[in-house]
Formats: C-alpha cells, structure tokens, sequence
C-alpha cells in the first residue's frame, strides 16, 4: 500500500535532485537503495502491469492500481462498489465503461467530453451522483472487455482482502530506466493515439507536465514497487543523444535523467516540431520522389534483396522498399514513438512480417519489420547475421548535408551489417559552393522604405549575418559566381572520420547570360558571401536501371534543405576578363575587383553534438595576380 | 532522419537574442509563430511558385530557427505589412492638427519609422522610445532622413528613460497577436501615466478583440487528411498524432471571411486612455453565438482592430465605460463599429478575416474533431485568457464550449 510519508519524501528529494544536478549521481543511487530487493523477476515483466484506467500507469497489483486511481485521479473503486452494491458482473462493467470513457476522453462520473486526455485527467473529481453511474455502466455491452487482456478484470474480485504486502522492490537500473523515460511521458501527449494501445497494452497515452507526472510516478513508486511506465518515446530525443545513454555507465544515466527531467519543458515543446518534420519531408517531392524512384525503379538492386533502412521515421522508404520486392526489411528507428508509428503504418498496409518468436496470431504476409534501437544495437534484437544485408537505404542528409547528420550511423550499418559489395542508397554525397550577390541580402529592402533611406539597417543585418550560417534559399539569378564542387563523399568506400574535411574551390564571376543583365562582361558585380549546397547520387553502380540525383541546388525547385548561407564580413568586389586595375588600391574594392575568390572551407563535427562548425577563408585574387585575404570567418550550425 | 532536427538548438539561438534584444524578440515571436504555423498551409503554394525571392516571408518550418533576424529581419516583415504601415501612416495624417507643432512619443519605435511619419506631419519634438538595439538603427535612420533635430532616440525602456517635458500625443504600435500576446500595452499605460498631457491624444486610442465560430475544412484536410494516403500508402496511424501536433496550440493563420460561421463576440474592448494594467492580467467572456449556416465547426478564430480616433471620443467613454460594457453583449455592435469605412471618420486598422491580410493573421483555436452544427444551432462557452505561470510571456487560453447538447474544455497555451 502506499505509504504517503515515504511518497512525500520521495516527491521532495525528486524537487531536490532537479535542484542539484551536480550531485544526484551519488545521492541518486542511494536513495534508491532503499527501494533494492533480491526480487528480480518482475524487472523484465512489463506485459504483467495492471494499467490505470485513467493515465498509463502499470501496477503490479489491483489494490496499487486502486489506491493510485483513488489518490491521483478522484475514483475510488471500492467506495463505488460498496456504495452501489456491485456484484462481480457489475463491477466489471463498471471497469470497462470507465475504459470506454477514458479513451474518448470523457469524465465517467458527469459525462463531460474533453479536448484531451489532459484535460480529462485535470478534470476528473469526486463521485458526485452514484445512482447516474450505475445508469451509465449498466448496459450489457460492458460486459465485453474493453481492453484485451485486461488483467484487471480478472483479477479485482479475488484481491479484496490481503492486501498491504506489496514490498516495494525497485531494481536500480529499472529505477533508472523509468527515470530517463520522464522526459518520453512528459512529451507523452498523445492521449487520442488509441493505435498505441495494442502495442503497449496501455488504454491512454499519458500526457502531464512535469509535476503531475513526477507526482504520479511516485506514487506509483511507492505504492507498489514495479513502476513500470509505458512511456512511449518522444521523436524529440534524438539518436545521438541516446547513443550517449546506451555508452555512459549507468551511474551517468541517473545523471542524465535528471538532466533531462530539467529539460522536459523544452523538449516538450521540441517534440512537436520534431513530429512536424515528418510531414514536410514526405511533402518535399524533389526528395521524396528521388528516393521512389531510385528504390521503385532499380528492381537488379532491390528484388529479393534484404534491405536496412537506418532511420526509417514513418517508415516509407521501408515501404517503397517492400513495394520494390525486397525479401526482407528492416527498418530501424531510435524513436521509440515513430517506431510505434512505422509498425503500425506497416501493418495498415498490409507489408508487416511478424517475428517468428511472436505469438503471430496474425499471418505474416509483408516483409517489412521495425526495430526500435540504435542502429549500432540492431544485433541485440533482432536475429541478424553480420554482412548479411543486401541494401542499405537511409536519409540521412541535414542541412548543409552534415548538421545532425546520420551519417556516421549509416557508415557503421554499413561495416556492420552491409554483405561486401553490397549497394548503399544513395551511394555518393557531393558539396557545391558559390558566391551570392547583393539580391541574396537583406540590402535592397531597406535602401527605400516608404521613401525613407533606412540603409544603415541592411548594413546592420548584414554584418550580424556575417556571423551565423542562415538556412534559406537563395534565388538562382542572385548567384554571382560559377558553381564549384567543394567535396565528395563515397559512401561505399569513405572512412567515418572523413566527414570532418577541408576543401578549396575558386569562384569567378558568373559569364553575363540572359537572366543577369546586371552582370555584363568586364563589369563590377559584387559578392556578398558563399552559399553551401549538396546532392546526393544514387549512381548507376548500384542503380543500374535508372540512377538518380537529388539536387538541393539554387537552380533546381526548392527542397526542404533550403540552401546555407555564409555572409562576408565586407562584399568583395569581382570582374572577369582584364579590369584596369588600380594597382594602388587593395583588391576586391570597386576599382580594382577581384577576378577570382579562391575558399578554403573546413566543417568538422562542433564538440556539441550535432552541431557542426565552418570556418570559411577567403582570398580574393586580382587580375595581375595579386592577392589579399580576409580574416578567417567562423561559423558554427547549430 | 530529422526526428531529432534541433528545434532546441533554434530554440537556444533564439534565447540568445532573448538576452539582448528585447523587442526583436517579441517581435521574433510573432515572426517564428508565423512561420512555424503558416508553413504547412502555405507550402504547396510556395511549391508551385516557380521564382523565388529570398524576401518572400520564408515559410520553411525550420528555418525559422536557423533564420535569424539578421536575414530578413523581423522589421522588415512588419513594415512591408501595408495594411499596418498605410493604416498609420493615414492616422497621422489625419490628426496632423493634434500633431503639429507638439511633443510625440513613440512608444516601442522599432525603426523609427512612426517616429519619422510624426516628424514629417510637422511635430516639434519626436521622442522615439525602443529597448531594444533596434534603437541604435532607429537613430541612424533619423540621421540618414536629416531629422536629428526632430526626433530624440531614447534607448531604453519606458519604464526607465527620462523626458523632462508632459507630452501632447502618444502613439505606438503595441498590438500582439491575438492583441494581447506578448504585446506593449503595459509600456503604452506607463507612458500615458508618466508624461501624457491632460486631453492628450492616445494612437491608437481603443482596441477591440473578437472571437467567431469557424469551419476550414481545407486546412482539417491538409494537416489530417493527407496522412490516409501518401504516395498510395495508408499512413493513417500517423492522424493522432497529425491532429495533437497540429490542433494543440493555437496556430497564427490567414483564414477567410467565409470561414466564419457568424458574427463575432467582442472578448474584450480596451480604451487607451483609461486601460489599467490589471485589467489584463486576466480576461474573461462568455459568449453565445448562432451558427449561420449547416458547416462543419473546426474550432474558434481571435482578431482584433484599433481605432485611431480624437481624444474628445474617447473622453465621453472614459466617463461612461457602461456603454462600452454593454457592447460586449452584443456582438453586432463590435462587428458595425468595425463596418465603418467613411474616411472622414474614424480610421479603423482591422485584422478581421473579411479584411485585407496583416502580419498578426488570425489566432486560431482549433478542435481535435469537428464538430458538425446545423443552422441556427446555438454555441456557447466561455473563454479565460490569462498570463501564465509558466511563463510570463505565454497566455493561457482556457475555453470551454458546448454545442448540440455536448460539451467540451480546451486548454491551450500560446507560446
């Protein structure tokens, strides 16, 4: 039974630990000392849970799981039963009408219908009218459990008496297991996800803020011993970051927990923008449908082939994939939530190949199945020979190809799991860079504002410009200079420390074509930085049949990756052919331009994950050959 | 592979400028806001435009992360809104005699360019009052416009810098989004309290914000709908959570006047000139609305206007505040009020669906599910806007309403 005091004391070294970050990697651990026992056999046991009616608490036992609906959510099961005189049937209606409730986010008690299951949850009160309830619940269709499995109603009847015995027995790495997933149940809003259920065997997804979950988890904490929260993960927690979870001692996990209790809030709010994502590139066609095509349209490469797809999201590359014939694919997802949505996605369309060791009541007909893990764990669960993957698919480009990349998970499949020879898709990654005029600024704008000359502003913006990358697109008559390759990558053969790289290229003005009058042969034309983009190849080694490019270039529709833009901290003048220099006048100025810009760009991976730094030099180099260099520019995407 | 893409890094970008650029900030909320909600809406258009202009209000999800003011810049975006801009611009004009020849602050100044308008309509003395670094701008912008003389950049808050005269006019452009979000007002309060002259001319000197009914199947469609099929695949699983992503916060859209079901409830009207702080902390209504036609209801859609009228108007409401109080039960008064388009009167800066588009778009609340109503069917609730305690900067917004004998609360956040 729950023992208010300890869960007080719980609840205040919770507000304590938050507090003190630097210090709960000890302190953590003893306090959870307390809660150790040799009882180890229900660590493993999440299905055994009793689920709360009303949040995705899981119990060990009826009375926990009543005592918890009574304290956190306002419904006392064994009042109601003595205050109506329920008999078994009546009592199990009773649980399945409050089910049926619950899941469309309807009060049991007045009938109110909220927004959410939050809302619910803030909303649910004390019994007011028992008489109204029996009403409600008496319909024999509650007879017919609302859940499957629910263990609950199998249960309640013969757990009246003996109760009080539930020795709290918390193993410490589940302690810690629950304590990382704070953050999965924070974000955790999504009660109107009913798919979820089955998979978890949870009736809602339980969507607090902070405190009241904490609360609630403590509560489950001390009044039973097996907290075991069903915690769908949030997208917001990033492969890498748990990467840095699965590598650290387990000491550093308590650590981290409590690091990321005190980021809940953003990361609750990063969720959503982290989901958004999804839909925006599923709606970018240049990406999407290069990856259709390359995946449909390549049947030597894919028929009958095993395929991988590192970081599947909602899964569609896995579904062309099957759509394509593959023998097997498998998809692998560190998000425990889009991995819950990949599954069920696959199934909907009827490509799921359920594992053998499952019970498999449903006929395995697809091929597709989804691993939720890191990829350099996918071996733990799932029965997978190394080199034993035919294709290996993924999109892993971020902006200006390298920020929060997965590159690096995909080079690691790629030595893992990837058979000799075995084709990567895309299989080839390739920077461009060139110069942008003043039309790429914020300049003209500003030149004349409702007749008003506010051009210090645009100066303003563009000298705050010169130091942060700016994600944007850049119209293709605003490039002023010729288009120079910068890197390449071989993803088929590339080590996974050459990601980090330096490159040169030179930039001479763009020849005067059709569309930029402004640029007439041996004219000034002005650059006023560099703007980074990248494609990526599915090239005929692998692509046999049809190879495709994706282009995320100025001159090509617009692609979700925008284009990256570096601003010069002063425009440098340019002109091709031979300008009568002023050979006085330092290079790069109106009377003695520049002929070419040669770059040196270096990206390396920042010491902050997922970001990435750039550090640009640039020389501009006259016509007689004289040079003159600009300080280095560093810049740093995050 | 951008399931974990760096909202928290933008968002720590952003916090930077939270440190040091007070007003670009808020006005960065409004940008980011925009961009985050508008994208979906706005990007197969986008799509389909051929040119591309990198001055287009940039409708990227994440870009407006990544987007610094720098680029674009938020200042930009407001002074290319010509509604907004024209709408003052003709107000100054048209109270040129309150202006002329006296003392103008110009609360929140941004650029300047307000400031500059006063100065052009023949004010003495223009003191141009910006927090934010915006404020150095300004000043260089006055210089480069040859009206040192006229206009004073004061750097610093409202609350903090000293003017050492009672001034005649006070104007600002104050307004949030959903008119309170985030908005001047409390700056514009102080001002009047500290310098205005008794009779002194307030601009604008009353707002008004509205609620209405909407259906916008269209945008139910693209934000839910277009998850049942995605290149012939049924990603329906992916609705539930479409719908919390979509339909959890309230979303800064344009919507149009055909989308709202009837005529709007006036959730609260401010007069400038007599508007205590307190007022504000917390804003209740209860409304009743009468939809119009057979529609499915998506949800509720917020505007506002402001009034750039004398202060002799505005003095007799100061006196008799029970008129205004009594508008608010009538939703038609607030809607006539807002239909009044003789230029000889009062000029009215509207950001209603029915009227040409703004940079404050509409707030929309929408539901998870729609509710389907018949014409005639009542709707009512009520609805409490309130700070949060979350966050000073974000609004609560508690609605509770009922239609066809079900009932429902929403409680959303604006961020």
């Amino acid at each position: 039974m729950a023992n208010n005091s300890e869960t007080e004391a719980l609840e205040t070294r919770k507000i304590v630990e938050e507090d003190e970050e630097s210090e709960e990697e000890e302190e953590t651990i003893d306090d959870w000392g307390d809660w150790r026992d040799d009882d180890d056999e229900e660590e493993e046991d999440s299905e055994s849970g009793f689920l709360c009616l009303f949040c995705d608490a899981n119990y060990s036992s009826c009375d926990a799981i009543f005592e918890h609906c009574r304290l956190s959510h306002h419904f006392d099961f064994h009042s109601i039963k003595t205050a109506l005189g329920l008999d078994f049937y009546s009592s199990f209606k009773l649980i399945n009408y409050v089910r049926s409730q619950v899941a469309e986010n309807r009060c049991w008690s007045c009938r109110l219908t909220c927004q959410s299951n939050q809302d619910l949850q803030s909303h649910l009160h004390e019994t007011v009218n028992f008489r109204d309830i029996q009403l409600f619940c008496g319909d024999d269709k509650y007879l017919k459990p609302f859940l499957q499995e629910d263990k609950l109603l199998y249960s309640f009847s013969d757990d009246d008496e003996g109760e009080d015995d539930y020795i709290t027995s918390l193993d410490k790495e589940e302690v810690m297991k629950d304590l990382r997933q704070f953050e999965d149940i924070c974000i955790d809003d999504e009660n109107t996800v009913k798919k979820f259920e089955s998979e978890t065997c949870s009736a809602n997804e339980n969507g607090k803020k902070v405190s009241s979950t904490s609360n609630g988890h403590l509560n489950i904490a001390s009044s039973s011993g097996t907290a075991i929260i069903n915690g769908l993960d949030s997208s917001g927690v990033g492969p890498s970051e748990e990467k840095a979870n699965g590598k650290d001692s387990r000491v550093s996990l308590v650590n981290l927990a409590a690091k990321d209790i005190k980021k809940v809030n953003e990361s609750y709010f990063g969720s959503y923008s982290s989901f958004g994502i999804h839909r925006e590139m599923i709606s970018d066609k240049v990406r999407t449908d290069a990856y259709r095509q390359a995946i449909l349209e390549n049947p030597s490469c894919l028929k009958g082939a095993v395929v991988m797809d590192v970081g599947c999201g909602t899964g569609i590359l896995s579904l062309f994939a099957a759509q394509a014939g593959a023998s097997r694919v498998i998809a692998v997802e560190a998000s425990e939530k889009m991995a819950a949505v990949a599954t069920q996605i696959a199934k909907d369309n009827g490509l799921w190949r359920s594992r053998p060791q499952s019970e498999g009541n449903e006929q395995s007909t697809g091929v597709m199945e989804v691993v939720q893990c890191m990829v350099e764990e996918v071996g733990k669960s799932l029965q997978i020979q190394p080199h034993s993957v035919d294709v290996l698919v993924s999109e892993w480009m971020g902006y200006c190809l390298l920020y929060e990349s997965m590159l690096s998970s995909v080079l690691f499949a790629r030595d893992r799991w990837l058979k000799p020879g075995g084709a990567i898709l895309p299989d080839t990654a390739t920077m461009f860079v060139a110069g942008f005029g003043r039309g790429g600024t914020s300049l003209p704008f500003w030149d004349n504002v409702y007749g008003l000359n506010m051009s210090c502003i645009g100066k303003e913006l563009v000298q705050d410009a010169a130091r942060f990358p700016i994600v944007d697109i850049v119209a293709d008559n605003d490039v002023v200079t010729n288009a120079v390759l910068l890197q390449t990558f071989d993803l088929a053969s590339m080590k996974p420390d050459e990601v980090d790289f330096t490159a040169s290229a030179e930039l001479e003005p763009k020849l005067g074509g059709l569309e930029s009058n402004s640029i007439k042969s041996n004219s000034t034309t002005w650059c006023y930085g560099v703007v980074l983009w990248f494609e990526t190849g599915f090239t005929s080694r692998f692509c046999k049949e049809k190879p495709i490019v994706l282009s995320t270039s100025p001159y090509i529709p617009k692609t979700h990756w925008s284009q990256t833009i570096f601003t010069f901290r002063e425009p440098i003048a340019m002109a091709s052919g031979n300008f009568s220099a002023n050979k006085t006048e330092a290079i790069g100025t109106d009377t003695c331009p520049a002929g070419r810009i040669h770059l040196r760009v270096s990206i390396a991976r920042a010491v902050e994950h997922r970001s990435i730094d750039i550090s640009l030099e640039t020389t501009g180099i006259g016509s007689d050959g004289r040079k003159r260099s600009w300080p280095v520019q560093i810049f740093n995407l995050s | 592979m951008y399931s974990n893409m760096g909202y928290s890094n933008g968002h720590h970008q952003q916090q930077e400028r939270v440190t040091t650029h007070r007003d670009r900030v808020r006005r960065g909320g409004r940008r980011s806001r925009e961009s985050l909600r508008v994208s979906e809406h706005q990007q197969q258009q986008q799509q389909q435009q051929t040119e591309r202009k990198p001055t287009t209000p940039c409708t990227d999800f994440d870009v407006a992360y990544f987007h610094s003011y720098a680029h674009v810049g938020i200042h930009e975006e407001m002074i290319k809104d010509r509604v907004r801009t024209d709408t003052y611009r003709a107000a100054i004009m048209q109270h040129q005699s309150s202006i002329e020849g006296k003392v103008v602050v110009d609360v929140g100044c941004g650029t300047g360019i307000l400031s500059i308008f006063c100065a052009q309509a023949g004010a003495k003395r223009v003191y141009a009052v910006d927090a934010s670094d915006i404020a150095v701008q300004a000043s260089e912008v006055v210089k480069a416009n040859n009206l040192s003389d006229k206009v004073i950049v004061l750097h610093g808050r409202v609350e903090d810098v000293e003017i050492d005269e009672e001034v005649d006019v006070i104007i600002s452009e104050w307004m949030g989004y959903m008119l309170l979000y985030e908005s001047m007002l409390g700056s514009v309060i102080t001002a009047r309290d500290r310098w205005l002259k008794r009779g002194g001319l307030i601009l604008p000197s009353t707002a008004t914000l509205y609620m209405a009914p909407v259906t916008h199947p269209d945008r139910y469609g693209e934000s839910i709908d277009f998850w049942r099929n995605v290149y012939g695949i049924d990603m329906s699983a992916m609705m539930s959570l479409a719908k919390q992503c979509a339909f959890e916060e309230p979303c800064v859209e344009t919507i149009m006047g055909e989308n709202v079901l009837t005529w709007p409830h006036v959730v609260k009207h401010v007069d400038c000139y007599s508007i205590q702080i307190e007022e504000l902390e917390s804003i209740t209504t209860s409304f009743n609305f009468k939809s119009m036609m057979r529609a499915p209801l998506h949800g509720f859609a917020f505007w506002f206007d402001v009034e750039f009228s004398g202060p002799a108007i505005s003095t007799i409401n100061n006196h008799v505040p029970s008129v205004i109080a009594s508008s608010n039960n009538h939703p038609m008064d607030g809607f006539q009020k807002k239909k009044r388009a003789n230029p000889n009167e009062t000029l009215v800066l509207s950001t209603a669906p029915e009227d040409p588009p703004t940079h404050w778009q509409q707030t929309l609340i929408y539901f998870y599910d729609p509710i389907e109503v018949e014409q005639d069917q009542q709707i009512e609730g009520s609805v409490i806007l309130s700070q949060s305690k979350e966050n000073a900067r974000f609004m609560n917004i508690h609605l509770e309403y009922a239609s066809g004998g079900r009932s429902f609360v929403k409680e959303s956040v604006m961020r």
